[in-house]
């Protein structure tokens, strides 16, 4: 109760998306970064295996 | 003795003249960028509704807008057809540089497909109610902007000249790149409806086709030239 | 100086020192100007709380232009000079810098509403931001757009530098048309206009943002040269099917 009264308290309902938002696009970024990453080192272990 | 300055506008002369006869080989091509046109013309009425006050406001931009849509499924086979059948590759071992037969192709693509609709601009400007005595206006102004379409949408075909899923490209490549020319066309027309003098945007569009007059050879240029190294 | 960096194992020996050091870093400063920006930083005489949103918006289109910036850079080191990580590192760069556009039109958006009293305004600064983010949409087609990786690459980075054109109407349109947006405030000739509370948590968020990129740019690029590594290696060993 206490948290969605401060929500609709003033500019707050403009202002949390906003910060939401960016943090939420730059983890997915993140993310994103990480998963491809894992991705193309297992293909290449997986790679340099099957060469051996 | 010919000079070299003689001998590269024969050139240029040369190769607009071959874009025209194979151009416009059929009336219907010439018949169906018009017909296009009038189409997207025709769909603001209708969904407007025939109220003339509203046509009135936005006839000058529907007119501009329509012109970039109607250019843009001709603008892919500009280059297209030449580069896959190996014209492209011929034209880059002439004596003229391929700056000035790139410039000759936009001014041909200006003459074929851009003059029948700055010719036929009053027929869509009566179909959407404009004022009469604008008219003459809307036709400097396309006049005035329709060689800068031309360069730039030059430019355009050649960023995707042998692309896989070119055609949907094109669109999304070439309109932000016709936004200043849209502005400015369409701000020439609604400074004549108040009354005002249209000079200032009028410089703005000219100046323009003056800068793309000078680079959009040379990027044409160096796109056919990256294209033709494949 | 850009040669020597161009080697991949050099390249890779740097940055494997560098990246752990750049993640905590620039989340540091994140951190840091999230809770300054959020908790200690003073309401503006006019805009009360909302002009939080500031800490956000600023941020990400000072990032999306510099982001363009480097990326058209980038690309003129790949046409002229030829370097070979030039091309990995524009494309790592498109889509954050695509992602930073969007997020300050929609950030604009949410600050617009209960500031201005609208949404959208079609003024000079918000079209033109939003044509950045066409000019980035159409670097990341057009890249991927060809049947030969190279194509797109060259093709692609005519684009970027087609698009460079835009970057000065969007710094200078709000100092040459007066519009709905608000003038500059911090890049100006005679030294920022705002006030130093404000300024404290603007720059760690910009600097965090920042460095964040540069760090995701990083690992991205050595993911690409993974993946050549990979390409090259299925090339070598004839493999017709992986996995």
């Amino acid at each position: 109760m206490n948290i969605i009264s401060w929500i609709m308290e003033g500019y707050n309902i403009y202002i949390l998306p906003s910060y939401i938002l960016t943090l939420l696009c730059i983890g997915f970024l993140f993310i994103r970064s990480i998963y491809q990453s894992k991705k193309a080192k297992n293909l290449l272990e997986k790679l340099l295996n099957s060469n051996n | 003795m010919n000079s070299i300055h003689s001998s590269w506008s024969n050139i240029f002369i040369a190769h607009i003249k071959r874009d025209i006869l194979t151009n416009s080989r059929s009336l219907l091509d010439l018949i169906s960028i018009v017909g296009f046109m009038i189409l997207i013309i025709i769909l603001f009425p209708l969904g407007l509704g025939p109220i003339k006050e509203k046509l009135n406001i936005v006839s000058n931009a529907v007119i501009w807008v329509g012109l970039i849509l109607a250019i843009i499924p001709s603008l892919e086979k500009l280059l297209q057809k030449d580069f896959e059948n190996g014209w492209l590759d011929q034209i880059a071992t002439s004596p003229a540089p391929l700056e000035i037969i790139m410039l000759s192709k936009a001014i041909s693509y200006w003459l074929i497909m851009l003059i029948p609709l700055i010719i036929t601009s009053p027929i869509f400007a009566i179909l959407l109610d404009m004022d009469l005595k604008n008219i003459p206006w809307l036709v400097i102004s396309i006049s005035a902007g329709s060689l800068a379409i031309s360069l730039i949408g030059l430019s355009g075909s050649a960023l995707i000249l042998g692309a896989r899923k070119g055609n949907i490209l094109l669109p999304i490549l070439i309109i932000p790149l016709m936004t200043p020319i849209l502005i400015f066309g369409v701000g020439v027309n609604e400074a004549v409806k108040i009354n005002e003098s249209p000079f200032g945007n009028l410089f703005l569009l000219l100046a323009l086709t003056l800068i793309y007059l000078v680079i959009s050879p040379f990027i044409s240029a160096l796109l056919v030239r990256i294209a033709i190294g494949r | 100086m850009f040669d020597w960096l161009a080697n991949p194992n050099r390249f890779k020996k740097i940055t494997n020192k560098l990246e752990p050091l750049l993640m905590v870093i620039s989340l540091l400063f994140i951190i840091s100007g999230l809770y300054f920006s959020l908790f200690d930083s003073p309401k503006d005489y006019q805009q009360g709380d909302a002009v939080r949103i500031m800490y956000v918006h600023v941020p990400s289109a000072w990032l999306a232009s510099f982001l363009y910036l480097s990326l058209a850079v980038s690309c003129i080191f790949y046409l002229v000079w030829k370097h070979p990580l030039a091309d990995l590192i524009s494309s790592s760069i498109a889509p954050i810098g695509a992602l930073f556009s969007i997020l300050t039109l929609i950030t604009g958006s949410l600050w617009g509403k209960p500031m201005w009293g609208t949404w959208w305004v079609w003024d000079a600064r918000l079209t033109s931001m939003l044509i950045l983010f066409f000019f980035y949409l159409g670097f990341i087609l057009l890249h991927n757009a060809f049947e030969r990786k190279i194509d797109g690459s060259k093709s692609a980075s005519v684009l970027a530098i087609i698009g460079l054109i835009n970057l000065p109407i969007i710094k200078f349109s709000v100092d040459w048309w007066h519009t709905l947006h608000q003038p500059s405030s911090i890049l100006k000739f005679d030294g920022p206009s705002i006030d130093n509370q404000m300024l404290i948590p603007l720059s760690f968020m910009i600097i965090g943002f920042g460095l964040f990129s540069l760090y995701l740019i990083i690992i991205n690029v050595k993911t690409k040269l993974i993946e050549k590594k990979c390409e090259a290696l299925i090339l070598k060993l004839n493999l017709k099917e992986i996995l």
